[in-house]
């Protein structure tokens, strides 16, 4: 460390070592890394994670660092390697694996949903699946029905399985941590568009933050709240978090005091603290970019009002995708996403006649 | 400045801009402005055709930023400059 006399527009505040800020996919590789680096049994399988380092930048660099033995290419044939993935898990590996988009999760959903997510109790708890499987959801960017999915309810519906979805770089990398230390099958989703791969366009500033070089874990089933306010609570999942917070400064201009509530993990579900925001301010909004019916913003209701209906001073409001296929078309997309223009009427919906 | 402080300049380099004329721009600064950086500290990611290289630290030192995201830059633009 040098002990040079600062530059003249430094402060002396700044000569701690300095922080990091850092984009989701390079938080949560750091976890990985970490992981692979101080356990033997950890190692990477998917599509393009050796030599490319993951479409959406999830194994940058691991590949040349532990060899093709650890962090392994696979073809596209979900069915057998993530089968082969849940076979090692329960015989003590702990495989990280890639599926680059959720979309095509439908062709290993078999051993998903009857073999990594059942085993366990299957076998009288005699076989665990400690399994993390890695995978991009999302739309925006134009590329229509198949590659533009968060199917969050789909995941989340089946027992068995943990489903997270971090928002910004320091959960990705403590809640990675935590993922690759269950005991159980975890999924980690995250969206596309705030991963922070350049390629995906400008980054989203609010997903960037900062990330301590020393491994730590965030625990999975409690709510991060961003933001908070008494009028309104923006319960969001996913890229919708980082458009309530636009939406909460609209409102915010408007009078409005919204509280930005992140699930950030659907199984388990906070409901405690989606409780907690609603009782504060008596009125809901449930941003997700899922679809609209049966998904993750209709549990959310639920989870209130079975606790207790008298919560609500106004009906709650879902924002979701209708109950539609992604278009290509951007006017199109645009008009079924739920961005923060959505959001905030929803939220001034709420407020209505008060 | 004080006496016997030195500055390096981080330029755009060949790499990041292989053709004459191509031009790309700053994603992400790892560090703030007034940051410890060490030397081979990864401090940036800089971005030309969809393709996200990574910008090392030149020396150790005072990080000062001169290139802020998504402005275009070419060949030999300044990046930042490092007080050692």
């Amino acid at each position: 460390m040098s002990t040079k006399e600062a530059a003249p527009w430094e402060s002396p505040t700044m000569m701690a070592e300095s922080s990091r800020s850092l984009t989701i996919c390079r938080a949560q590789r750091e976890a990985v890394e970490w992981e692979m680096a101080n356990s033997e049994r950890v190692f990477m399988m998917g599509e393009d994670v050796a030599g490319f380092g993951g479409v959406f930048g999830t194994a940058d660099g691991l590949g040349d660092k532990f060899g093709a033995e650890r962090v392994i290419d696979m073809p596209i044939s979900e069915t057998g390697w993530i089968g082969m993935a849940a076979g090692a898990a329960m015989e003590g590996m702990r495989p990280i694996i890639e599926l680059a988009y959720v979309d095509f999760i439908g062709v290993c959903f078999n051993a998903i949903a009857n073999h990594a997510a059942k085993t366990y109790f299957m076998s009288g708890g005699q076989y665990k699946v400690p399994m993390v499987l890695i995978s991009g959801t999302g739309a925006g960017y134009n590329n229509a029905a198949q590659h533009s999915q968060c199917l969050h309810a789909t995941l989340a519906h089946m027992p068995g399985i943990k489903v997270v979805s971090p928002t910004n770089a320091y959960d990705a990398k403590g809640m990675m941590h935590s993922a690759i230390r269950d005991d159980n099958f975890v999924i980690f989703l995250v969206h596309k568009g705030a991963s922070g791969v350049g390629f995906m366009g400008p980054l989203v500033k609010t997903s960037i933050n900062e990330v301590p070089r020393e491994d730590y874990t965030v625990p999975f089933g409690k709510v991060r709240v961003y933001q908070e306010g008494t009028d309104v609570s923006l319960v969001c999942v996913g890229l919708a978090v980082h458009q309530a917070l636009e939406s909460a400064e609209t409102l915010a201009g408007m009078g409005i005091s919204a509280e930005v509530v992140d699930l950030r993990s659907l199984v388990p579900l906070d409901r405690e603290g989606i409780i907690e925001s609603v009782s504060k301010t008596g009125r809901l909004v449930v941003a997700d970019e899922d679809y609209h019916s049966y998904g993750v913003s209709g549990e959310v209701f639920a989870s209130v009002i079975e606790h207790d209906a008298s919560i609500f001073k106004a009906a709650p409001q879902r924002v979701c995708v209708p109950d539609v296929s992604i278009p290509f078309s951007r006017p199109l997309e645009n008009s079924i996403l739920p961005l923060a223009d959505r959001i905030t009427a929803a939220a001034i919906k709420t407020m209505e006649g008060k | 400045m004080s006496e016997g402080e030195n500055i390096v300049e981080l330029r755009v380099s060949e790499e990041c801009c292989p053709q004459d004329g191509s031009s790309g721009s700053i994603v992400l600064w790892v560090f703030s402005d007034g940051a410890k950086v060490n030397k081979g500290d990864f401090i940036a990611e800089f971005m030309l055709d969809k393709v996200t290289l990574e910008l090392e630290a030149p020396a150790t030192g005072i990080l000062k930023i001169e290139l802020e995201p998504e402005v275009e830059a070419r060949r030999g633009d300044l990046v930042a400059l490092i007080y050692t």
